[in-house]
């Protein structure tokens, strides 16, 4: 009887392996026909009358033996939401655009009249979307932007995202920011939110480029020279609503007071020539001291050297190049603290809490929170810490 | 009774079957409750259950016997054997809701591309033959799971600390105490450990200074679950309570992973060999108090087979209904957790003991 059951058991087990065999090579070996599949790396968002303008710009594979010279398209579909406008992509091309690879989200300028966190709600919903994306705002339409030819014939998402890099945010020259970090400030008690204004300028006619097919709408047409991209500057929302824009210089400084720089660039003027220091060893932090008012505790420590002089060749001066008189720093300092005077301007005046002082407060002085978090701005004063030594 | 475990062995089930299956939705379920004061709740679950755990593993220094010999002792065979059924029934459900996170993970993490319920069936053919091995078994696959799950929880950790941002956490006790105890109760059933404990009695050689080992074994599993809590919400903050699969989304803002590929779900592959052994150890434990129940006139391979026969109808016919049979577990069937994993532990002190050591 036992060894019954052992044979039974044993025939039960080589039927599994058979079922599974079955399940495995009824999958066509895991083979993707290239010529149906593409790789989503970017998608543009624009608001018009009829809803949304979804632009997908995606990577298409070709075959090593085939002759396409294609690699990327970019279609644009519309809906009355953005997951409406995906699917018209798909009725398109009839490939649906999975954005499991999507690495950047583009919001044309049409976006500011409207709730970004209502813009962007399908890349929070749809769990294969990346919160690692990079967003950023951009000038006119973002199907526009996405349709110019960098040099190099590189796609222009990727253009792009180089000018959104971790080592411009490291920089202290670009307030890169993901779809997670967004909607994580958004839902803070700061409310508000921030993302690079992307501007792209045209530099002269040359650059070649390789992308030969696009389907959809695209701007442009005719000569046309390499597109440049850079986001200097800063946009801010407030409740999901634009708030306005972030010159370079208080880009500068927010980028500072959030930290994790590790080489920033600032000039300034002592004695009438133009002094420009590389800033190491950056460390700030922001502390608010609830006394009556609230005051805002501003410690900046960093290490400088003079990079370049106007009218001081280094071969001119003294024997130690790299030592910048206290003057200098003197005079760097009050640029930095000029720069930041100028953010807190900026959200006091335009009422968005970029800075997150308001969770600052509501996180280390809650029982203060509900006295000030209406009336934060016109009561804030600023006290500034900030000392920039030699690095030498 | 011949041992069917060693000391150690229980030692390394308590911190990595135990932890690993903490890792997956329990985070994002506490957050939805408690905010940041999500780790209060994982806090007061597990001081909780180290009472528990310490009570069951104190018992043994008093008694060579199982838990169902003290019962047999004290009340006669009959409520022996019907505590051994209403054990087994606690396990399978004890594993089922497990098993639903599973197939959720599977088909949305490994198998994005193809949602379909009969892509989780193998694990009814790992689960059958794993559970009616025994408690040897589960002994032996945790000596293999135990260094792979700390050497791949470290790797996810590390790379998910670097990546957090403890502000979000502030400020503490923010969080009104009706939502701290909701959180407790919604999530108990994930906190078995008392229970789990209390079915080892009897089955491995107590020697001095176990019940320490074994208590502070899973004080440490508890140290892991509430740093990763805590990491979880740092990296997350308000997005916590829509990210399910917790241990599979921390890493992903490691910076190296843009170049690199998710490698890190390399890691998430070896946890996740803990997690399923982990669900496994119930399935045993619950073909073992069968086994026991029935006098050992079937085989364990039969009765496991039956317990996986029945999660599987279950899991068919809740299959997509995870959000409800979780509503029913964290609403209604909580006091059965309450009472089989923290107040049995606590009253088998009562019961008349055999075998004094």
């Amino acid at each position: 009887m036992k060894a019954k059951f052992r044979a039974a058991g044993k025939a039960v087990y080589i039927i599994v392996i058979i079922a599974m065999l079955f399940l495995f090579f009824t999958n066509d070996f895991g083979l993707v026909d290239i010529h149906k599949s593409s790789i989503v790396t970017a998608v543009g968002i624009d608001v018009s009358e009829g809803g949304y303008e979804v632009t997908a710009q995606a990577e298409v594979p070709t075959p090593s033996s085939g002759e396409g010279s294609a690699t990327y398209t970019q279609v644009t579909g519309q809906g009355a939401t953005v997951a409406e406008a995906l699917n018209d992509i798909n009725i398109q091309t009839g490939f649906y655009p999975k954005l499991v690879f999507c690495n950047l989200v583009i919001l044309g300028e049409s976006c500011t009249g409207s709730d970004i966190f209502t813009v962007l709600d399908y890349f929070y919903r749809n769990s294969y979307v990346p919160l690692t994306a990079l967003v950023g705002l951009c000038q006119g339409q973002a199907k526009e932007l996405l349709a110019q030819k960098p040099a190099g014939g590189d796609m222009s998402s990727m253009a792009i995202q180089r000018a959104m890099s971790a080592e411009l945010k490291k920089s202290s020259d670009v307030a890169a920011v993901n779809l997670k970090l967004i909607a994580q400030l958004g839902a803070s008690q700061s409310k508000a939110a921030y993302m690079p204004y992307i501007t792209c300028t045209q530099s002269g006619s040359g650059g070649t480029t390789s992308a030969a097919a696009t389907q959809g709408s695209q701007s442009g047409g005719g000569e046309q020279g390499s597109a440049q991209f850079t986001c200097e500057t800063t946009a801010v929302f407030s409740e999901g609503m634009y708030a306005g824009t972030l010159d370079k210089e208080q880009t500068f400084a927010f980028n500072l007071l959030m930290g994790g720089i590790r080489l920033a660039v600032l000039n300034a003027e002592y004695d009438g020539v133009n002094y420009t220091a590389g800033l190491k060893n950056n460390s700030s932090s922001l502390k608010l001291k609830v006394n009556g008012g609230v005051t805002l505790k501003v410690k900046y420590r960093a290490k400088a050297n003079v990079q370049a002089a106007e009218n001081n060749p280094a071969l001119q001066s003294n024997a130690d190049t790299l030592l910048i008189k206290d003057g200098v720093l003197t005079a760097l300092e009050d640029e930095l603290k000029g720069r930041i005077t100028s953010l807190v301007e900026f959200c006091a005046k335009s009422g968005c809490d970029a800075l997150g002082l308001k969770q600052l407060l509501y996180a280390h002085n809650k029982k203060h929170y509900a006295d000030f978090k209406d009336n934060l701005f016109d009561v804030l004063q600023i006290d500034f810490d900030v000392k920039i030594k030699s690095a030498r | 009774m011949k041992d069917q475990l060693c000391t150690r062995q229980i030692c390394f089930i308590l911190i990595a079957f135990s932890a690993a299956g903490k890792l997956l939705m329990l985070p994002a379920q506490l957050a939805y409750f408690a905010k940041n004061d999500l780790w209060v709740c994982a806090l007061i679950l597990y001081l909780l259950q180290i009472a528990a755990v310490w009570s069951a593993a104190f018992l043994c220094s008093k008694s060579n016997g199982t838990f169902f010999n003290l019962l047999q002792n004290t009340f006669g065979t009959a409520v022996s054997k019907v505590f051994m059924w209403l054990f087994a029934i606690f396990f399978v459900m004890a594993a089922f809701i497990p098993i639903c996170e599973q197939k959720l993970f599977v088909h949305e993490i490994f198998y994005d591309t193809v949602p379909a319920l009969i892509v989780f069936i193998p694990f009814f053919f790992l689960s059958t033959y794993m559970g009616g091995k025994g408690l040897n078994n589960a002994g032996r696959a945790a000596d293999i799971a135990f260094p792979l799950f700390i050497a791949s929880f470290a790797a996810i950790f590390i790379m998910s600390v670097t990546q957090s941002n403890a502000g979000w956490l502030l400020p503490v006790f923010s969080n009104p105490v009706k939502d701290i105890a909701r959180g407790v109760h919604s999530t108990l059933y994930a906190f078995t450990d008392g229970a789990v404990m209390l079915m080892f009695m009897g089955r491995f050689k107590y020697k001095k200074g176990d019940c320490t080992k074994i208590t502070l074994s899973y004080a440490a599993g508890a140290a892991i679950v509430i740093a990763f809590i805590l990491t979880f919400y740092s990296v997350f903050s308000a997005l916590s309570p829509d990210e399910y699969f917790a241990i599979s989304k921390t890493a992903i803002f490691f910076p190296a992973l843009s170049v690199t590929g998710r490698l890190d779900l390399i890691a998430v592959y070896v946890t996740e060999i803990a997690m399923l052994c982990g669900i496994i150890l119930y399935i045993q434990l619950a073909a073992e108090c069968v086994y026991t129940a029935i006098n050992k006139r079937a085989g364990r391979q039969w009765i496991s087979l039956a317990i996986n026969v029945i999660l599987l109808v279950l899991i068919i016919i809740f299959n997509d209904k995870y959000r409800a049979v979780q509503g029913v577990y964290g609403n209604i069937l909580w006091y059965v957790f309450a009472v089989f994993t923290l107040l049995l532990p606590c009253l088998a002190w009562v019961l008349k003991r055999s075998g004094k050591r």
